[in-house]
């Protein structure tokens, strides 16, 4: 017994939400894009840009997030496609080729900036060496993401920057925050950050879509993406036992990670004073925002590259 | 219940691969719970395609998608 689309009788793929209708996979993908345009509209996610990079890592997540604004503002809005190749083996490599296919098939505008190429280094050696770096991997990993977004945003001039953050991380993120403590960091996970100096704005328009429904978006549209783990994701500690927790708590009262996220950053994110801006010095190397004298990036990097070497003066490093 | 249908699961990514038999009837979310997984975070394919967990399961192979993976 096939169940059926609710709107056109064709064969279903999903249900809208629990206890909701069927849909097929055209209006799916439709339903889908839908909820992506109401996360734009009410977050007011486009306000004032025109060029919007979109940060695609070739995971389901960013493909569904380039196909969906490619679909409902490529008319509008200028895209430039972004991949980062971080140099993970056996990982990265993939990853890469799945974005690239899509933004060739969508005919976006795209730049892949290779890790070890443009910087020096990798995940790998990050990883091999965490001790002199100072830092996990997944934290390393994160900031230099941030970093090249931003600096390729200022590059092309891009008004925002894009990212496939879905409703797991972004509920998973905030649940993180509030049982750490880390109220700054709660701030950021808003569906929209504002440009503040050379930070570019970033925005997340699959704020309140769960990975299950970018997953099947990306599957009833037929885009290629590259489904594997991280080799450098822990498989066990509080973030995937929180996040397999969040899961089994959506199967019995549905909806709850939209109510939180939603409440949370409607009701609470207002009330927190926001710091002096923490990111106020540029950094002595790059010259882009930093806490201290050198951005964290920046000091990844100068442990990485200039270790076994006779230091240079940080000058020379310049670009 | 009369008898029950055989079912072939490839979980993914990873590719554990089980061999289920469920009471004839059983729905998609059966496959989902016998394998341990919660239905909000898992897509289940036959075919290549996406089904409704409460779809009634029939005899063959699925592939379970893991959505907590490659972000």
């Amino acid at each position: 017994m096939l169940r059926r689309c609710t709107i056109c009788g064709e064969r279903a793929v999903a249900r809208a939400a629990p206890g909701r209708r069927y849909l097929c996979a055209k209006h799916y993908a439709e339903h889908f894009e839908r909820r992506v345009a109401r996360t734009v509209e009410k977050y007011k996610l486009l306000r004032g840009v025109e060029r919007l990079l979109v940060a695609v890592s070739g995971g389901k997540d960013s493909v569904a997030l380039l196909h969906a604004l490619h679909r409902l503002y490529g008319d509008r809005v200028e895209l430039v496609g972004l991949t980062i190749d971080l140099g993970i083996e056996g990982y990265s490599s993939p990853q890469v080729e799945a974005a690239k296919q899509n933004f060739e098939a969508l005919g976006v505008e795209y730049r892949v900036v290779r890790l070890s190429k443009e910087y020096g280094f990798t995940i790998d050696e990050a990883s091999r060496r965490r001790k002199l770096v100072r830092r996990p991997t997944c934290s390393v990993c994160g900031i230099v993401k941030r970093y090249i977004m931003n600096s390729v945003a200022l590059e092309v001039s891009a008004d925002a920057v894009a990212t496939g953050h879905n409703l797991d991380d972004l509920s998973l993120f905030t649940l993180m925050s509030i049982a750490q403590g880390r109220v700054d960091d709660l701030v950021k996970l808003a569906p929209r950050t504002e440009r503040a100096g050379r930070l570019v704005s970033r925005i997340r328009p699959l704020a309140l879509v769960s990975g299950k429904e970018t997953l099947t978006y990306v599957v009833v549209l037929g885009a290629p993406f590259h489904h594997e783990n991280c080799p450098h994701a822990p498989s066990d500690g509080l973030r995937p036992k929180l996040s397999a927790m969040l899961e089994a708590l959506e199967d019995s009262v549905p909806e709850f990670r939209r109510m939180m996220y939603t409440n949370i950053v409607s009701n609470l994110l207002p009330r927190i004073t926001r710091p002096a801006e923490v990111e106020t010095q540029t950094c002595m190397v790059c010259g882009m925002p930093a806490s201290g004298k050198t951005c964290s990036f920046c000091r990844i990097r100068l442990r990485l590259v200039e270790s076994g070497k006779n230091r240079v003066a940080t000058s020379s490093l310049r670009g | 219940m009369t008898g029950s249908v055989k079912v072939r699961v490839r979980v993914l990514p990873g590719g554990r691969v089980e061999e289920l038999e469920l009471a004839r009837g059983s729905r998609v979310a059966d496959i989902v719970a016998r394998l341990g997984l919660a239905v909000s975070g898992v897509v289940v394919l036959r075919e290549g395609s996406p089904v409704p967990e409460d779809e009634v399961v029939e005899e063959g192979e699925y592939t379970v998608l893991l959505a907590a993976s490659g972000g």
